[in-house]
C-alpha cells in the first residue's frame, strides 16, 4: 500500500514537471492502437514538426540523460597496469578493464522518455566505451545474452558427429533437470531439427548479391516432458533450446551442405530465403546514401520473424509465436549496388493474438489479412514498409545526433539500438515500455 | 494512522520538488507490469550510478585480477547487470524503479560485445 501510494506521489511529480507527452506521438503509437484511420494518422505527420519548445524539451531531457551518465562513467579510474605477465597468455591479452557500459531509455505509454529500470522493454539501448580504448566493433557485434537458454552455435559445414557432441551436454543437463523423461527421444528429436536448422541457414549463406547479408539468425524451440522439440516459443513452463548462427562477412559461393528435408520445412526453407532477399533489397534502397548525418552508422538491423502453419514467413507483432531472430548487416566499406526490384509488393505481418481491434482498423482501411485459428497475417505494402523504416532512420539519426552532441569526457556512445514495433500500416514506432520490438536499427559511431 | 502515511507521503515527495528542469525519468514496470514513473535531478542520478559503476569495478576486477591462466577454458569477458538499489543508497525509491545498467569486462585487445 505504502509502495502503491509513494508511486502515486512520485508520478504525480513528473506529471507536474516535466510533459508526460514530450515524444511525437507519431513516433511510439501505432495507428491500429490510437482509434485513428489511416488518412488520420498520416495526418499526424504534422506532429513530427513539433512545437519548438517540445523538441527543445526533449532534446532537452536526453542531453540530461547522456550527461549524466556521462559524468557517472568518468567517476571510473582506469586500471590498465595489472596485465598479467604469465607467458601463457594469448596475444590479445590485456588486463582485466570495464570495456563497455550499457544502459536503456524507455518511454512510456504517455509519451515521456527516461531511463529505463529493472523492468520493462528498452526503446534505445545504448553503449558506452571509454574512447582512447575503443575501437569500431567485429561486424557484426553480437547483442548482449539476457536469457539462460542453452543453446548451439551451428555452421552450414559442421559434420553431423559433431553436432551430436555438441547437443550431449547440453542434452545430459536438460535430463538432469528433471523437466525430460524420455532421453533417447530427445537426442533424437533434437539431433533432427540441429540438421534442419544447418540445411536452413545453409540457403541463407547463398550470396544474393545485394549490400545487405544475413550475419546471424536465431532460432528459440521448446522440448515438451516426452523428448518433442516445438518450433515456436510457448508460454508454459517448457523446456527452451537455442539455436545459433553467425557469420562475420558475407561470402561469395558459400560452401553449403545439401540436405533432404520434408515438403513443410523445405517450404519453410525457401520462404525464409525469399524473404531474406525481399529485405535485403529494402534495406538496399533505404540505405543508399549509407550514412547518418550525425557520424553514426546503421551497420544493422534485425528483425523478429515467425511462420504460419502453411510455411509462410513473416515479421512477427506481438508475442507468442516468434520463431526466430534474423540479423542482417552491411558491408560499411563496400559499393552501394543499385537496389534490385523486391518479387512481393506486400511484406506479412504475422500477429498470433486475434486483436479484434486490429482487424477492424485493418477492415477499415483496406489492409488484407488472413485469420486462422493460430493466427492473423496481416498484408502489408511493401511500398509503406520501407517508408517506415525510412522513418525510423529519421528517429534513429535524433538519438544520435544527441549521443554524439553530449559525450562524456572519457566515456562516449559507441553505439546504440532503438528498437521499433510494426504497425499494420508499415509504420515502424519505438517500442514503449511495455511493447516488444519487431524491428532493430543497430548504430555505431564513426567518430570513434 | 492516515496522518503518519501522509507525512512518509510528503517526505518521499519532498526531494523531487525544485528539480524538474533537471530531472531525469526513471520509466520501468512494477512486478505487477505496471508502469511506474520516478523523477530523480540530475546530480543525484550521476552521483549515485557513479558509485555503483566504481563499486561494479572495484569489485569485479580484483576477483578476476586473480583468476590464473591455465586449464582448458578461458575467461575473456565477464557481463555484470546491476540495478542500482537501497543498500547503495538510494534510498526512498520504489524497488521496481531501480536505475540498471550492464558493465562488460574484458581481459581483450580486440573484444566484442557477448
Amino acid at each position: 500500500m505504502l509502495n502503491i501510494a509513494i508511486a502515486l506521489v512520485m508520478g504525480a511529480n513528473v506529471h507536474a514537471g516535466i510533459d508526460r507527452n514530450i515524444v511525437p506521438e507519431n513516433w511510439y503509437s501505432l495507428p491500429e492502437d490510437s482509434g485513428l484511420r489511416i488518412n488520420e494518422a498520416v495526418s499526424t505527420e504534422g506532429k513530427a514538426l513539433k512545437p519548438r519548445e517540445k523538441e527543445a524539451a526533449l532534446t532537452k531531457l536526453l542531453d540530461n540523460i547522456f550527461e549524466a551518465n556521462g559524468e557517472a562513467l568518468d567517476q571510473l579510474g582506469t586500471t590498465l597496469d595489472n596485465a598479467t605477465p604469465d607467458p601463457r597468455r594469448p596475444k590479445d591479452w590485456t588486463a582485466w578493464h570495464a570495456e563497455y557500459f550499457a544502459t536503456d531509455l524507455s518511454i512510456s505509454a504517455s509519451g515521456l522518455l527516461g531511463a529505463l529500470t529493472w523492468k520493462g522493454s528498452p526503446s534505445v539501448q545504448v553503449f558506452w566505451r571509454r574512447q582512447n580504448e575503443a575501437r569500431k566493433p567485429a561486424v557484426p557485434a553480437l547483442p548482449p545474452e539476457k536469457t539462460e537458454v542453452p543453446s548451439l552455435n551451428i555452421t552450414s559445414d559442421m559434420p553431423e558427429g559433431q553436432i551430436s557432441a555438441q547437443l550431449e551436454p547440453a542434452i545430459r543437463a536438460m535430463v538432469a533437470g528433471g523437466k525430460i523423461n524420455d532421453e533417447n527421444a530427445l537426442r533424437k528429436n533434437l539431433t533432427a531439427a540441429a540438421e534442419n536448422f544447418q540445411a536452413v541457414v545453409a540457403g541463407l549463406e547463398k550470396d544474393p548479391g545485394f549490400q545487405w547479408w544475413v550475419s546471424r539468425f536465431r532460432l528459440d524451440v521448446t522440448i515438451d516432458v516426452s523428448g518433442k522439440v516445438n518450433p515456436f516459443l510457448g508460454m508454459g513452463a517448457e523446456t527452451k533450446f537455442r539455436f545459433d548462427w553467425a557469420r562475420i562477412q558475407a561470402k561469395q559461393g558459400a560452401v553449403t551442405r545439401q540436405r533432404k528435408l520434408a515438403a513443410a520445412d523445405a517450404r519453410v526453407k525457401s520462404n525464409l530465403e525469399e524473404f531474406v532477399r525481399a529485405t535485403a533489397a529494402d534495406l538496399e534502397a533505404i540505405t543508399a546514401s549509407g550514412k547518418v548525418a550525425t557520424g553514426f552508422q546503421m551497420y544493422q538491423f534485425r528483425v523478429g520473424i515467425g511462420a504460419t502453419a502453411t510455411g509462410t514467413i513473416g515479421i512477427v507483432k506481438g508475442t507468442g509465436s516468434v520463431l526466430g531472430q534474423i540479423y542482417f548487416a552491411q558491408n560499411v566499406k563496400k559499393p552501394v549496388v543499385h537496389p534490385r526490384e523486391s518479387v512481393d509488393d506486400y511484406v506479412n505481418v504475422i500477429e498470433a493474438e486475434h486483436s479484434k481491434a486490429h482487424m477492424n482498423f485493418a477492415e477499415a482501411n483496406g489492409i488484407a489479412f488472413d485469420s486462422s485459428a493460430d493466427e492473423v497475417v496481416y498484408k502489408v505494402e511493401r511500398a509503406k514498409f520501407r517508408k517506415g523504416i525510412e522513418r525510423a532512420l529519421k528517429m534513429g539519426s535524433f538519438f544520435a545526433a544527441r549521443a554524439s552532441q553530449k559525450p562524456g569526457r572519457r566515456w562516449k556512445v559507441f553505439e546504440m539500438r532503438p528498437a521499433f514495433d510494426l504497425s499494420l500500416t508499415g509504420a515502424l514506432g519505438l517500442v514503449t515500455v511495455g511493447g516488444l520490438a519487431s524491428v532493430e536499427l543497430d548504430y555505431y559511431n564513426e567518430n570513434f | 494512522m492516515r496522518a503518519r502515511w501522509l507525512l512518509i507521503l510528503i517526505g518521499a515527495a519532498a526531494p523531487f520538488a525544485g528539480c524538474n528542469s533537471d530531472g531525469i525519468p526513471l520509466i520501468g514496470l512494477d512486478d505487477d507490469k505496471n508502469p511506474v514513473e520516478v523523477l530523480v535531478s540530475k546530480a543525484d542520478y550521476a552521483k549515485r550510478m557513479g558509485t555503483a559503476v566504481t563499486a561494479v569495478q572495484d569489485s569485479a576486477l580484483p576477483a578476476l585480477n586473480r583468476r590464473a591462466l591455465g586449464g582448458d577454458w578461458l575467461l575473456r569477458t565477464l557481463v555484470v547487470g546491476i540495478g542500482v538499489n537501497a543498500e547503495i543508497g538510494i534510498g526512498p525509491y520504489k524497488a521496481s524503479a531501480l536505475p540498471k545498467f550492464r558493465v562488460v569486462f574484458s581481459n581483450s585487445t580486440d573484444p566484442t560485445l557477448p
